[in-house]
C-alpha cells in the first residue's frame, strides 16, 4: 500500500459519487423512483451522506486494490476494460439476485441499473487505471 | 479467456450458491429478515430460481476472472482475494442502500450482511483458486 494507490482509490470514490449523483441523482432519478418499490427510497433530504460517502470510498479502493495488487493495470483503456468487466459481473450478481429474491424493483429498474454500473465502473476503473500508470 | 477460466467460473458459481444457501437460507436470515423493511424480501417459495443461479453463476465468473488475471493460485490465496474483494462489493453495495433507502432497518443489519458477504466469496474465491491451481506449482 503506498501513496498512489491511496490517491487511486480516493480518485475512483470521488468520480463514482459524481458520476452516481449525475445519473441515478438526476439522469435517471425518475425512472428508478417508478421502478422501484413505494416507500424503498429515501428522499433525498434524508440521505445519510456518511454512508454515501464509505460506499463510493469502497467502490474506488475496490478498482485501485484489484488493478494495483493483482492486475497490474496502467492506463486508462485497460482500466476502462476492466472496469467494465467488473461492472458487469458485480451488476448481474446484485441486480439478479436481487430480483430473484425480493420485490424492490422491476426488472426494468434492474436492467437500467446494470447499464448504469458497467457505464459507471468502467470511467471509474479508466481513472484508477491512467492514475495508477502515471509517470511510468 | 479459456476452459480453466469456464470452469473456475462454474465451480466459483456452484460454491457461491452452496454458500449462499447456508449462510443467507440458514445461518443469518432470519436476523437479515428481522433488518429488512417489511415487504422487502420473498418468501423461499416465491424465489426466481434461474435468475438466482446466473447471479451465483456471475459471482464464480467475477472470481475466475480476478484470479485468472492475476494467476493467483491455491485456496489460501484465492480466498485471501474473495474476502478483500466481497467486503469491498459488500460495503459499496450496503452502504449505499443504507444511505439512501430503507431497505435496512438497522445498521447491525448491514453489518451481518457484509461480513456474511464476505465470508461467502472468500470460500468462492478459495475453490476457484484451488481448481485454478490443480496440476501447477503455487
Amino acid at each position: 500500500m503506498n501513496n498512489k494507490f491511496l490517491v487511486a482509490g480516493l480518485l475512483g470514490a470521488i468520480v463514482s459519487n459524481l458520476l452516481g449523483y449525475l445519473i441515478y441523482g438526476a439522469l435517471l432519478a425518475g425512472m428508478m423512483t417508478e421502478a422501484t418499490m413505494p416507500g424503498v427510497q429515501k428522499p433525498m433530504a434524508e440521505f445519510n451522506w456518511v454512508f454515501l460517502i464509505l460506499s463510493n470510498l469502497a467502490s474506488g479502493y475496490f478498482f485501485a486494490y484489484i488493478f494495483s495488487k493483482w492486475a497490474n493495470i496502467t492506463t486508462f483503456n485497460g482500466g476502462l476494460s476492466a472496469g467494465a468487466t467488473l461492472g458487469f459481473f458485480m451488476a448481474i450478481i446484485y441486480d439478479f439476485v436481487y430480483y430473484a429474491t425480493t420485490n424492490m424493483m422491476s426488472m426494468k429498474g434492474y436492467l437500467l441499473d446494470i447499464v448504469t454500473t458497467i457505464i459507471i465502473s468502467a470511467i471509474v476503473g479508466g481513472v484508477v487505471g491512467w492514475w495508477l500508470g502515471r509517470g511510468k | 479467456m479459456n476452459n480453466k477460466f469456464l470452469l473456475g467460473g462454474i465451480i466459483g458459481g456452484v460454491t457461491c450458491f452452496i454458500i449462499g444457501y447456508l449462510i443467507y437460507g440458514l445461518a443469518i436470515g432470519s436476523m437479515l429478515s428481522e433488518g429488512t423493511m417489511a415487504g422487502v424480501s420473498k418468501p423461499m417459495e416465491q424465489y426466481n430460481w434461474a435468475l438466482l443461479i446466473i447471479g451465483n453463476l456471475a459471482s464464480g465468473f467475477l472470481l475466475s476472472y480476478i484470479l485468472t488475471k492475476s494467476g493467483t493460485l491455491g485456496f489460501g490465496g484465492g480466498a485471501m482475494m474473495g474476502a478483500v474483494v466481497g467486503l469491498l462489493m459488500a460495503l459499496s453495495f450496503d452502504c449505499i442502500m443504507y444511505a439512501t433507502s430503507n431497505m435496512y432497518t438497522d445498521l447491525k443489519t448491514v453489518i451481518i450482511d457484509v461480513i456474511g458477504y464476505m465470508v461467502l466469496m472468500a470460500v468462492g474465491a478459495g475453490a476457484v483458486g484451488a481448481y485454478l491451481g490443480t496440476g501447477k506449482k503455487a
